[in-house]
């Protein structure tokens, strides 16, 4: 399987702190099947220029290699409240060097220039990713902003957790929605410490299986970010 | 030019034969007036546009010309886009000067046939679709391309398929079989009269087989009309009613 969002690189967001903690999550990982990490911290503008993040990307990588573990590179962004707050430059902070970005909108709100925002990064070329949107209260309130983010072409990513009802019942209520309509494209394990593996990811998978049967659930946890990364490693051989 | 894409083209024998006719008659009106830019456009969603227009560009370039395809329904909502989703650059991004041609005409796997798909969804379609930059689009394709066929939204609902007709050089309506009332056809033909387009005809869509067989004995000899009730299994059936692009065409 492929993970497509965790907080794995140590030392750069709410994730693991120690490389000890890293390589805890990437055995359980491991043991639960998974093969490709796309490790996705949150974005922060001073970590990302300092080299920090890369640094300790690095650090992990070497752990992941002892399990076996391909491992990539992304970010987590935050849609925050002003535009100045974004970053200027995404090229480097796409998925695995893929054209796709892991985007996160706040719990409450939405700003209003959000659906400007991803137009115009539809525009440079890259493909918006909405991080767990289960998980966005404003976005179950309000269906026509869900309808809207979907019309433009944004993919949605789940996480395992919210399948199993870890992040509340509105979030699990809404996932099942958002995956029994076919409106979820990746489920990721969002994975801050080894329980996102060992407690949630396999139990998510057996009831995705449950929901929509296993062809469609295979898509979900594995093909559609195969394909993901598979681009990228075209991109790499031309 | 990268990343070609895949069309299926699995349609029965008596739809070949209808597309075949209207390819004929498009090559015809096309001769008289130097016609390359055609625009399709219909009343309403759901008539079958962008089936038809996929397959008249098909039949052209079978007939060893030059076409390419631009999906300008940028309103659609992108989840029945499964082109759309993987191939992401397109009309939007070179209308907003995000592109430039080479990036976005695509490669199919039909000979002679290009693609240019509607790209991300924009806030203002008809605001693109009405810059110089879309006309510019259009005079550089004529160049490299026998034929420019544009698949654009319904006109009964928005106003983008009348600016790209005012565009182009010509503009085929189509119809779906027994669901649109000729009042709301006839606004349609108004808004594109009004548009100045010329409108090339009529094409009239999912005909159901038993009155597709009737049609087609009423129009054609008998002959044909035999061979419709032996294939005549078909879901949806396009045909050009000639008998409307005959007189349309002639004013």
């Amino acid at each position: 399987m492929i993970d497509i969002h965790c907080h794995v690189i140590p030392g750069v967001d709410d994730g693991a702190k120690t490389v000890e903690q890293t390589a805890e999550i990437l055995e359980q990982a491991a043991r639960a099947g998974i093969r490709t990490i796309i490790a996705t911290p949150h974005y922060s503008g001073e970590l990302h220029r300092n080299g920090t993040v890369d640094r300790n990307f690095e650090l992990a990588r070497k752990e992941a290699l002892r399990y076996n573990i391909t491992f990539l590179k992304g970010y987590e962004i935050k849609i925050r409240h002003y535009p100045a707050q974004m970053p200027e430059d995404y090229s480097d902070l796409t998925l695995g060097g893929s054209k796709h970005l892991l985007l996160e909108l706040s719990r409450d709100r939405v700003p209003s220039y959000t659906l400007d925002l991803l137009y115009d990064l539809q525009l440079k070329g890259f493909i918006p990713i909405i991080a767990h949107p289960e998980r966005c209260s404003r976005l179950e309130g309000n269906k026509q902003l869900f309808n809207d983010l979907i019309d433009m072409g944004c993919l949605m990513q789940v996480d395992a957790a919210s399948i199993i009802g870890v992040n509340g019942r509105g979030a699990k209520r809404f996932v099942k929605r958002i995956i029994t309509s076919g409106n979820a494209t990746y489920v990721a394990s969002d994975a801050h410490d080894p329980s996102g593996y060992s407690k949630w990811y396999v139990k998510a998978y057996k009831k995705v299986q449950k929901w929509i049967g296993k062809q469609k659930s295979d898509e979900l946890f594995m093909n559609n970010a195969a394909e993901l990364v598979g681009q990228n490693i075209e991109a790499f051989t031309h | 030019m990268s990343n070609i894409i895949n069309l299926t083209n699995n349609i029965s024998e008596p739809v070949e034969e209808a597309l075949r006719t209207l390819r004929t008659n498009i090559q015809f009106c096309s001769a008289e007036k130097q016609i390359k830019t055609i625009c399709v456009t219909s009343c309403i969603p759901h008539e079958g546009k962008t089936m038809t227009t996929i397959n008249i560009s098909i039949s052209i370039a079978s007939a060893n010309k030059k076409v390419v395809y631009i999906d300008a329904d940028m309103r659609k909502p992108r989840q029945f886009k499964k082109i759309a989703s993987r191939y992401n650059a397109g009309l939007a991004n070179y209308l907003s000067g995000m592109a430039e041609l080479d990036d976005i005409v695509r490669e199919t796997n039909i000979e002679n046939l290009h693609m240019i798909v509607c790209g991300p969804k924009p806030p203002n379609p008809a605001e693109l679709l009405g810059t110089s930059r879309f006309l510019e689009l259009l005079e550089k394709l004529k160049e490299r391309y026998d034929y420019i066929i544009i698949d654009t939204p319904p006109l009964g609902s928005m106003i983008d398929a009348a600016i790209i007709a005012a565009a182009a050089d010509g503009t085929i309506m189509l119809v779906k079989y027994n669901t649109i009332d000729y009042r709301k056809a006839l606004k349609v033909k108004e808004q594109l009269e009004k548009a100045n387009a010329r409108i090339m005809g009529v094409v009239l869509n999912k005909i159901p087989k038993k009155d597709y067989g009737d049609y087609y004995y009423y129009d054609y000899n008998y002959h044909y009309g035999h061979s419709s009730k032996k294939y005549g299994s078909t879901r949806g059936s396009a045909r050009n009613n000639s008998k409307d692009s005959a007189r349309e065409s002639a004013d």
